[in-house]
């Protein structure tokens, strides 16, 4: 965790547009993330969120607009001028993305063991029983039985799953996290143990976190920082305690005082 | 002393965009200085802005209008309108702050939560918890309660945790907002003692105290924060001036 003012952002992002013919995703967008930072993307389904966060993991070009990595080793990669094999390892090494469909980010079809291997295998690891290994100690860290390791996800309940899909990503340290509605669809005792989980794994890995939700809940418990969309745009964003307690934005009002004082 | 806080100009007002618009103004032109050492007190009527003031300078409530300084590795820095990640680093290391009430994360416990403020300045887990415990005790927080989350204490055990972890670090700057309203008096010994030590260590303090035994015990300095006058004039002065009486 860094202390210094003029730190170096994680990732930068200027002016980003994005649309699906004349349906708008998002609208001239510029954030930045900093290190050890989790972001929540907060606003009402159709506001732009999900869009804005695939364009800025790389899945989606956008319209206009640029955005920047600084790697681990101090590099600042452009993402959108990266080879497709060089985002691709990006992906699998320094990043991760949660999908709110566990479905959408694992592979059904191999074991547990075997999802939460593949990245190792992708960045060239190829001593099985090390893998294995590391695949059994994540499953652990997720509160997954590793007696378990061998049965395929699709016979594992939706917590699990989720679970299952967050060590997948975690196994090779990323330091930057892409999660879409990670606790979406889950019952609320799941999704609070869940929460805690996720709480607990970002303070002791630092790391840095874009997360979209529409629950304002998650995003207090897990978020220093909130951006509200409305339409594909930023209409307010701050510091988490800023928006919930004094939102400036007439959006932002409206939403905080949906939720339930707590 | 040399002074490590600067208020100038300060206002600000509420627009309740779900109520009509609805304009509520809280206070205009408020300026001061706090030193290094120096405990300033706010004083004024219920309404009168007094909390604001205190999540202005923590970066909870935007100000309106104005500016607020503060002195960090010799420079200083503007709080109106910083990013959050300079509000972030302030909060780490420069200002801390203890609110009326726990805000309480659920299933997380005492022990946790004082500890935190530990583990984000990157002190060991062992040294933090080691820490948190020996504020708790202090606080005459009884240990069969350290590892329980404490949703479902009394507001007086809420606060202590509250307390406990607003001390956990030492800053420049520490701001309470009516840190012992809910304590019994053997509790509210606990929290003078701790608010004198950490002020003759040299952190500024700037407090609301309604009790006035506490304010001329802690107090070398009072700003006066007036009722906001529906006139519109300007009721605030600089105004911060040595404890008589």
């Amino acid at each position: 965790m860094t202390d210094t003012l003029d730190a170096i952002p994680l990732l930068e992002a200027e002016e980003i547009s994005k649309d699906y013919g004349a349906h708008t995703g998002c609208r001239e967008i510029s954030l930045s993330l900093w290190p050890g930072e989790v972001l929540a993307i907060v606003g009402e389904s159709g506001s732009g969120k999900t869009t804005l966060l695939r364009v800025l993991a790389g899945q989606l070009p956008p319209n206009s607009g640029q955005a920047f990595y600084y790697r681990a080793d101090g590099r600042k990669l452009d993402i959108y001028e990266l080879s497709e094999a060089e985002r691709r390892h990006l992906q699998r090494s320094e990043w991760g993305f949660v999908y709110q469909t566990p479905a959408e980010g694992l592979r059904m079809n191999v074991s547990a063991g075997a999802n939460v291997g593949e990245r190792l295998m992708a960045l060239g690891a190829r001593h099985y029983g090390q893998i294995r290994g590391q695949a059994s100690g994540w499953l652990e860290r997720l509160e997954i039985d590793v007696a378990r390791i061998d049965e395929r996800p699709a016979a594992f309940s939706g917590g699990m799953r989720q679970r299952l899909q967050i060590a997948r990503n975690l196994v090779t340290n990323p330091r930057l996290l892409f999660m879409d509605e990670p606790t979406g669809g889950l019952d609320v005792s799941v999704q609070a143990r869940l929460l805690d989980t996720l709480r607990s794994l970002v303070r002791d890995m630092g790391l840095s976190v874009l997360l979209v939700t529409h629950d304002l809940g998650v995003a207090r418990l897990l978020a220093d920082r909130m951006l509200v969309m409305k339409e594909g745009r930023v209409v307010e964003q701050g510091l988490t305690d800023q928006i919930l307690e004094d939102p400036q934005h007439a959006y932002s009002q409206l939403l905080v005082s949906s939720i339930l004082q707590a | 002393m040399t002074t490590i806080l600067k208020v100038r100009d300060l206002a600000k007002s509420f627009t309740l965009h779900l109520q009509g618009g609805t304009h509520l103004p809280v206070l205009s032109s408020l300026s001061f200085d706090l030193k290094r050492g120096q405990c300033l007190v706010l004083r004024g009527p219920s309404g009168s802005g007094k909390s604001s003031i205190l999540k202005m300078i923590y970066g909870t409530y935007p100000a309106e209008e104005g500016s607020i300084q503060v002195v960090r590795d010799g420079g200083w820095i503007e709080i109106v309108g910083a990013e959050s990640h300079v509000l972030r680093a302030l909060r780490r290391n420069t200002i801390g702050y203890v609110s009326q009430f726990l805000r309480v994360i659920p299933r997380v416990s005492c022990l946790d939560i004082v500890a935190e403020p530990l583990l984000a300045r990157g002190r060991p887990r062992s040294e933090a918890l080691d820490r948190a415990a020996a504020l708790l005790e202090r606080l005459n927080l009884p240990a069969r309660l350290w590892d329980l989350p404490p949703a479902t204490f009394s507001g007086g055990e809420q606060q202590r945790v509250n307390i406990a972890h607003g001390f956990a670090e030492p800053f420049p700057i520490l701001l309470l907002d009516e840190p012992t309203a809910s304590l019994d008096a053997e509790n509210r010994e606990a929290v003078m003692s701790l608010i004198e030590e950490v002020r003759d260590n040299g952190t500024a303090v700037l407090g609301i105290f309604h009790d006035e035994a506490q304010r001329r015990r802690l107090a070398n300095g009072i700003v006066e924060v007036d009722r906001f006058s529906t006139s519109g004039t300007i009721p605030h002065r600089d105004v911060t001036q040595p404890l008589q009486n």
